[in-house]
């Protein structure tokens, strides 16, 4: 695969405010990316940069081989963007369709394939009954479809999508799960933020995570799931989960890792899921904790959760 | 499976690899100009009781400027004072402008602050689009809003003057030059939009002060030298001193030749828009520094 997007140490402050610090990732052709990370951490910040909505203050942005500096408007051509909170962000008295026309026009469509591109990305995000309404009657869920519609109106070869499936019904947000992975396959490159973990394993084949303006962590979720050792969680509830219950837990052979929570509840991820269970129980009696377990698959965000506290704990260090 | 890479050219001929013909494509200042200026009268005509009441303020202006025209007399320095009729002509020059000019210089700048709240100019601004397009867009939409007003006025100017033929043209071409430093200083005022967010009040004192300043009400030869000097920097002084040449005729002494002014609005028309064309950029760069989505 080609790099679609390459961003290399960039770096953003507000004021005294630092929030990137020096974040690098790349992007190819026919991937899609999901940049994770806790509110604040500066994925908003990272991806209207790479959308040119944002200056950086220092680093490189290249786009399809385009330097972001030095070729702002070619760059723009090849780029389409929702940003957060971006469902206000068109005419509230003008109906989805002039709104689509007019930023159709803007970006120098035809009008007959503006009309086409309509019509599909209508029916795509499903919205196709709504396109003669005023913009301002619409639901927020339906704004939001108009708005990633009005992104990919020029079918741009990458995009950038801040949270797109915020305010979207479960049905929406699965057509347009359904589209995207359609235009990846034919070689969309597609960089997007989510605290929807169902977007981020429908659609992620790569995840970027960012912690205190940097992206620490990246990798295949496959990977980042592999990396804790192991396919299952026995999650654990008790009253007193002390210090050293939980270190005794954390040397079991049969725990990979403990998961990080609060004082009554932890997460263990076990090798193997039958022994492990029964080793985590063994060691809480054995500790005199009564607690209540439920086992389960890992998931992404359990991964992410670990890789952000050991990217913290690296910070800290 | 990954499609072949298209080889595609920009408009410079550079090539660059991208998995599909581009729809994206570069547009033209006046396309983006035309179509916004549509777009706004579009919206417009959905807001029909505002219309109204817009051109309902101008229709009290001009009783307002018939009844002082009855019972005050302008003298306009050296020439002859201004009285009933030709009074009321000099004031009706005034409003012909006044017409264009207040919300021309408000409405990129209400266009900016509004697009800024809502998310819009943050999605324009990271399109390949002419933004003086964009922000021009506003002002040509409301001039074509302001010709409603403007027709009958100036045909009461007509009316109430009686110029020549020739004379009427050239005020007519005189308003059209003047537009196009309007223009431009409508722009400038939507950079302030762009770079400090909320100017209302800013942009209310400096429309007040242009209409003051450029002689909309009063002659600008009673002002004194100082305020002159002001005055002289502003397009519209020469376009309301021309209009009102063109409608009293050798009862309106003009502060420089006329041919002299001509010029003026011309020089002002080229140095306003280069200057709104080069701080437009500057403050596009400024404004991306912090952001323009104001949530």
């Amino acid at each position: 695969m080609t790099d679609a997007v390459v961003a290399e140490a960039v770096q953003k402050r507000y004021g005294a405010a630092r929030v990137l610090a020096g974040a690098s990732l790349s992007l190819r052709r026919g991937e899609t990316l999901a940049v994770l990370g806790r509110n604040g951490a500066g994925k908003t910040t990272l991806v209207k940069i790479l959308a040119a909505a944002l200056a950086k203050d220092a680093g490189q942005v290249t786009v399809l081989g385009r330097d972001l500096d030095r070729e702002p408007a070619a760059v723009a051509h090849l780029c389409g963007y929702v940003g957060q909170d971006s469902e206000r962000s068109a005419f509230p008295r003008l109906t989805v369709r002039e709104n689509l026309r007019y930023f159709g026009v803007l970006r120098g469509l035809r009008p007959g394939e503006l009309d086409a591109r309509i019509a599909l990305l209508a029916e795509a995000l499903g919205f196709g009954a709504r396109l003669d309404v005023l913009f301002g009657t619409l639901s927020g869920g339906q704004k939001q479809a108009a708005i990633i519609a009005r992104a990919l109106l020029h079918d741009p070869p990458v995009v950038f999508l801040d949270e797109p499936t915020k305010g979207l019904d479960p049905l929406a947000a699965a057509r347009l799960r359904a589209f995207l992975r359609g235009r990846v396959r034919a070689g969309l490159a597609l960089l997007l933020t989510s605290h929807v973990t169902t977007d981020v394993e429908a659609l992620a084949d790569r995840v970027a995570v960012v912690h205190q303006g940097r992206v620490p962590v990246s990798g295949a979720p496959g990977a980042l799931l592999a990396a804790l050792g192991g396919a299952e969680v026995v999650e654990v509830e008790a009253a007193g989960l002390t210090a050293a219950a939980r270190g005794r837990l954390a040397g079991l052979g049969a725990v990979s890792r403990v998961l990080t929570g609060d004082p009554t509840y932890l997460g263990c991820v076990v090798r193997e899921p039958l022994a492990g269970v029964e080793a985590v129980v063994a060691a809480l009696r054995a500790e005199g904790i009564a607690a209540r377990f439920r086992q389960r698959a890992l998931t992404l965000e359990d991964a992410v959760l670990h890789h952000l506290g050991a990217a913290g704990a690296r910070e800290a260090a | 499976m990954i499609a072949p890479l298209t080889e595609q050219a920009d408009q410079a001929g550079a090539p660059f690899a991208a998995p599909w013909p581009l729809l994206s494509r570069p547009v033209p200042a006046w396309r983006v100009l035309t179509a916004t200026a549509a777009k706004n009268l579009r919206v417009a005509r959905r807001y029909l009781p505002n219309l109204l009441g817009r051109y309902a303020q101008l229709g009290l202006r001009v009783a307002f400027f018939l009844l002082m025209a009855t019972v005050v007399t302008v003298r306009p320095g050296a020439a002859a004072p201004l009285a009933g009729r030709e009074l009321f002509a000099f004031f009706l020059a005034g409003m012909l402008l006044v017409v264009f000019i207040r919300p021309s210089l408000y409405a990129p700048l209400e266009m900016a602050s509004a697009d800024l709240q809502s998310g819009t100019l943050e999605y324009l601004f990271a399109t390949p689009g002419s933004r003086y397009g964009y922000l021009a867009g506003a002002v040509l939409s409301e001039l074509a809003l302001g010709l409603v007003g403007f027709l009958p006025l100036f045909g009461v100017l007509l009316w109430t003057a009686r110029p020549t033929a020739l004379a009427a043209a050239l005020m007519l071409a005189a308003c059209a030059l003047m537009l196009v430093a309007l223009t431009a200083l409508g722009v400038l005022m939507a950079l302030l939009a762009i770079l400090w967010r909320q100017v209302g009040s800013i942009a209310e004192v400096l429309g007040v002060v242009f209409e003051m300043l450029a002689g909309a009400y009063l002659p600008v030869s009673a002002f004194p030298a100082a305020v002159r000097g002001l005055a002289c920097a502003l397009p519209y002084t020469w376009g309301y001193d021309l209009v009102r040449h063109y409608a009293l005729g050798e009862r309106w002494a003009t502060l420089l030749p006329p041919w002299q002014e001509w010029a003026m609005i011309a020089a002002h028309a080229v140095l306003y828009t280069a200057l709104s064309l080069h701080l437009l950029r500057r403050a596009e760069r400024r404004a991306k520094q912090t952001g323009l989505h104001v949530l």
